[in-house]
């Protein structure tokens, strides 16, 4: 077909033909490379750039799960939930200006410089919001939507937020939430995560994660039962576009609500007791001056399961002032929030008594009927210790005379006799070493294993290396040398002569709720131990608490006209500081008792004058009597 | 010779898949723009893109019509008014994101760099079938350095004043059109690939030495960071790299059957820029896959292949250079939009022919194809 005229023209022809197959070739391979390349992309490491292209548009924004509500026994609410608007920057990929975290310092009355902290804080987790402030009032509101659009990456979200209805009640109990802050705070919350591994198995939920910037209980039940109370988290998978505005919600994983506490505290006696131990605070100080009664602690326990009906430590604070992200400065928010009852140590003083009445009975050095002549003062080698009564004292006394007037004297013969005895059996030991083989039965050796975090208790002490002073180990007798008891601790002790012998475990916690449905529920009686003490040894004692209220006795003034009767023990002891801490142990009904309790005043004086008076109004109010209520304590 | 003849030797295997790429690029232009309307129009650029593929086909028949002996007979014609359009750019043209392209006339802006590169081809397929006719030595070969002097000079002056826009990407085009027709003519391979590899080592030089020298190129900072990026990939994720990066990660989510149809997040959620023009390609890959994209590919290489079918078997070499020239622009804008948009060459901003968004250069990429079309009907002489 082709007409070639020439054989130059044929051989050209040829050569451009080749040539253009050549070129066709060099574009096929070139082509070939392209859908390596391709297949490179899209095959071999297609779910790889899959995973970044949904990388690219999904954000995972976490749902905060509604924590568990707190309840006291009959089911009046401590602790909610609540909704409320908090301002969150997310970042966008772009430096912030000055200009915009000036303008959200101001809105949100911020302390300037506040947010490039926060920002700080949030290296590396810039994914996540950062909150700026939780419960934003309307103005505020207001005001961040009119500057929106000089505001990029703020959001304002409806968040959860812990509300405590009663305010200030039973706060050191309850406890309070705040942020996880830094990562050693999430690593201490996450090293005792497994402490209700067993219950959340049981409601088939896995322990919950925590995070940078988590709401979570920080001390009290709020802490200690944290993991049950914050509930799951959801995740919320949101599509954003490549500007990071959302277009629209993916998948949605619900959020597991927290479990709900039923508490053994009865609402109504926590009142009466911190507005009895306020009232008479306020009264020590107007008789005594401003340096008296400047902290107390008091408890009231359940003597037949260990429920705490009460409890309460002062200074106290309000939760919610946390709940919302506000701050307080910290060194104030270290004495409101030390919890006196379980973290407080005390020197017991006379309040011990008991505890040396029993060892001396046990040990078979006195009986009730052997008399004491107390002449006002007892010498120890070439000291003397004066009994309070001071001269010419309280004259023949027996056990439960001397309970009932707190002679130091009779005790302090005791604390001779008792130690005579350890020291005959083995010359390196002493008083202490006896007191303390019963002591420890009482509660008075360690934690008592109540339901809260950060437990401090005293430990009863022992003769070891180094050497005890005769004075120092007698002394022990009355309570006032070596001996240091956290209120809670002289509560389980009292409740345990009350109940005589049975020692309960003191909680906090009756039940806990899963939505409506019980799924825990507490059995006192599983941890409850008992004392090797005679039954004639407790009469004994309990019949000195008896005639403590009785006339003559240390605590009548308080109780005189309550047709209940009451044993008690007052004690006053002296510290490093002056004036004198008093204490108030007891039980009540005698006969039957239901309630006991602990109150320790910082500075009070004394027993009588701090303790006594707050106790009436407990029992007042715990059986619901009426008579009018009495004037001061007697001394 | 009658019509019918006409009709029976068009290759119809190329018209064909012109016109599915053509269908192709309308249906991922949709999904590319469905999401950001025009006025209110979300089907704005389809409708423009449908509009310009009417006129472009037309333009295609047209070239088909006209002789290209006789468009290679007014060569040196069109090669001038060529210059001079480009002149006319240069001094009143309208800039678009800082490079002067684009010539308003009337209500439609062009680009007359897209025209300048069928003007070249004509021009230069011309010139060489001019001076293999009056040369003794067959063809309008390159056998020394000194022979590729006037080619240089004919094909450097459009090249330097489209360079000067600035464009580099189609200089870089006319480089390879220049390139792809002396070597079909007939030049010394050794030649031509020497130049080459001297001007890439030339360039690297350059960049080196600016880089760290401080050396001025006669390039905008962009180009230079483009380059830049290319070779360090990886380095600016959020800057310049944002594009390759974004491109990349559409086209390997699309994994072997795509995510569908207008169903491609990096598409539809605006990570893809540019989507309907330079990165379309990235669209396919995500919307339809690995599938879609060697499709895609086999459908450019059967123009390449029909060309390339057509180029032998025309009955002159201005025939032939007037195909491979097509076929050098039509591949190399292939090669480097691709490579680009899968990260294998730099950002340079050459659509992809018949597919991206566009009209001068659908208009183009049509005449072109015409053009090569008509060399096919005419491959038989012709007795009067």
């Amino acid at each position: 077909m082709r007409i070639t005229n020439s054989t130059a023209e044929g051989r050209e022809r040829q050569a451009t033909v080749r040539r253009s197959y050549i070129f066709l070739l060099a574009v096929a391979v070139l082509f070939g490379l392209l859908i390596a390349r391709l297949g490179y992309l899209q095959v071999t490491r297609g779910a790889h750039y899959e995973a970044l292209a949904r990388g690219n548009r999904i954000r995972l924004v976490p749902v905060s799960a509604p924590r568990g509500e707190l309840l006291d026994r009959h089911g009046e609410l401590l602790a909610t939930t609540r909704p409320a608007f908090a301002a969150s920057l997310v970042y966008m990929g772009t430096a912030y200006t000055e200009q915009t975290l000036q303008t959200l310092e101001e809105i949100l009355d911020l302390e300037p410089g506040r947010i490039r902290v926060l920002l700080q804080q949030q290296r590396g987790r810039w994914y996540l919001p950062i909150r700026l402030k939780t419960d934003i009032s309307p103005e505020e509101h207001t005001r961040l939507e009119e500057h929106r659009h000089e505001l990029p990456g703020l959001v304002i979200e409806v968040t959860p937020i812990r509300e405590y209805p009663q305010g200030s009640l039973a706060a050191h109990a309850l406890g309070r939430v705040g942020t996880v802050n830094t990562e050693a705070q999430r690593l201490a919350l996450l090293s005792h995560r497994d402490s209700f591994s067993e219950l959340l198995r049981l409601a088939g939920l896995e322990p919950p994660d925590y995070e940078l910037n988590d709401i979570t209980g920080l001390i009290g039940l709020e802490r200690q039962y944290d993991i049950l109370l914050r509930g799951i988290d959801g995740v919320r998978e949101v599509e954003v576009d490549s500007r990071g505005t959302p277009t629209h919600i993916e998948r949605e994983n619900e959020p597991v609500p927290g479990m709900s506490l039923k508490l053994t505290v009865d609402s109504e006696l926590q009142r009466t007791l911190e507005d009895a131990l306020a009232a008479n605070m306020q009264r020590i100080k107007s008789l005594r001056g401003d340096h008296y009664a400047t902290s107390a602690a008091a408890v009231v326990l359940d003597v037949r399961t260990g429920g705490v009906l009460a409890m309460a430590s002062v200074p106290g604070f309000d939760p919610n002032w946390s709940a919302s992200g506000r701050l307080l400065p910290e060194y104030v928010a270290q004495v409101e929030e030390f919890n006196r009852v379980t973290q407080g140590l005390y020197i017991p003083g006379s309040t011990y008594k008991m505890m040396t009445a029993i060892t001396a009975l046990e040990q078979g050095v006195v009986d009730q009927a052997l008399r004491v002549s107390c002449s006002g003062s007892y010498r120890i080698g070439s000291s003397s210790i004066g009994c309070w009564v001071g001269a010419p004292g309280h004259g023949a006394v027996n056990m439960v005379d001397a309970i009932k007037v707190s002679c130091n004297v009779y005790f302090l013969e005791m604390g001779a006799r008792l130690r005579a005895l350890a020291r005959a059996a083995n010359p390196n030991s002493g008083l202490v070493d006896l007191l303390t083989r019963y002591a420890v039965d009482f509660g008075l050796d360690g934690p008592t294993g109540i339901d809260l975090p950060f437990e401090r208790a005293g430990r009863s002490p022992v003769i070891g290396d180094r050497t005890w002073y005769a004075g120092e180990d007698i002394q022990c007798a009355i309570g006032q040398s070596r001996q240091e008891y956290s209120p809670l601790q002289l509560a389980v002790y009292s409740a345990t002569i009350a109940n005589q012998g049975v020692r309960m475990t003191p909680y906090l916690v009756e039940e806990i709720l899963q939505g409506d449905e019980v799924i825990w529920r507490a059995r006192p009686e599983a941890v409850a131990t008992t004392t090797d003490v005679s039954s004639q040894t407790y009469d004994i004692v309990r019949r000195g608490m008896l005639a403590a209220t009785d006339p003559g006795g240390t605590a009548y003034w308080s109780f005189y006209d309550l047709p209940i009767k009451v044993g008690a023990k007052t004690g006053t002891a002296q510290t490093a500081t002056s004036p004198t801490d008093g204490l108030f142990v007891g039980f009540a009904p005698y006969d039957d008792p239901e309630i006991a309790w602990a109150i320790v005043v910082k500075h009070g004086e004394s027993g009588s004058l701090s303790g006594a008076p707050v106790a009436r109004e407990v029992v007042r109010a715990f059986f619901g009597l009426v008579p009018p209520p009495a004037g001061g304590g007697a001394p | 010779m009658s019509w019918g003849r006409h009709l029976r030797s068009l290759d119809w295997l190329m018209v064909g898949a012109t016109v599915a790429l053509i269908g192709v690029g309308l249906v991922f232009i949709y999904s590319a723009t469905i999401g950001q309307p025009v006025n209110g129009d979300p089907q704005y650029y389809l409708k423009r893109q449908a509009m310009w593929a009417a006129i472009s086909l037309g333009a295609m028949v047209a070239a088909i019509l006209i002789d290209y002996r006789i468009l290679l007979k007014l060569g040196p014609l069109i090669y001038g008014a060529n210059l001079l359009l480009l002149t006319v750019v240069l001094v009143a043209g309208t800039s678009v994101y800082g490079a002067q392209r684009w010539l308003d006339i009337g209500p439609v802006r062009v680009q007359p760099s897209e025209f300048a590169k069928v003007a070249m081809i004509i021009g230069f397929a011309s010139f060489l079938a001019e001076r293999r006719d009056r040369a003794a030595e067959p063809a309008g070969t390159v056998r020394k350095l000194a022979d590729l002097l006037p080619s240089l000079l004919y094909v450097g002056l459009p090249t330097i004043l489209v360079f000067r826009q600035p464009d580099l990407g189609t200089s870089l085009v006319f480089l390879a059109i220049f390139l792809g027709m002396l070597y079909v003519a007939g030049s010394d391979p050794k030649v031509l690939f020497g130049l080459t590899g001297g001007a890439v080592g030339l360039g690297a030089l350059a960049l080196f030495l600016h880089n760290n020298f401080g050396l001025r190129l006669p390039l905008k900072d962009y180009q230079v960071r483009r380059i830049m990026t290319f070779l360090q990939p990886g380095q600016d994720l959020r800057g310049t790299g944002y594009h390759t990066h974004q491109s990349q990660i559409a086209i390997g989510s699309g994994r072997v059957f795509g995510q569908g149809l207008v169903a491609g997040s990096q598409n539809q959620l605006n990570f893809l820029p540019m989507r309907h023009t330079d990165f379309i390609f990235s669209v396919i890959g995500e919307e339809v896959g690995f599938a879609g994209t060697v499709a895609v590919l086999l459908l450019f290489m059967i123009i390449i292949w029909r060309g390339i079918v057509i180029a032998a078997r025309s009955q002159d070499l201005g025939g032939s250079l007037l195909v491979v020239g097509v076929l050098a622009m039509l591949g190399f804008h292939v090669l480097v939009n691709v490579g680009m948009a899968t990260g294998i060459m730099p950002v340079t901003g050459l659509p992809l022919p018949f597919l991206s968004s566009g009209g001068s250069s659908l208009f183009t990429n049509c005449v072109a194809v015409g053009l090569m079309l008509n060399v096919g009907v005419r491959r038989y002489k012709i007795h009067f």
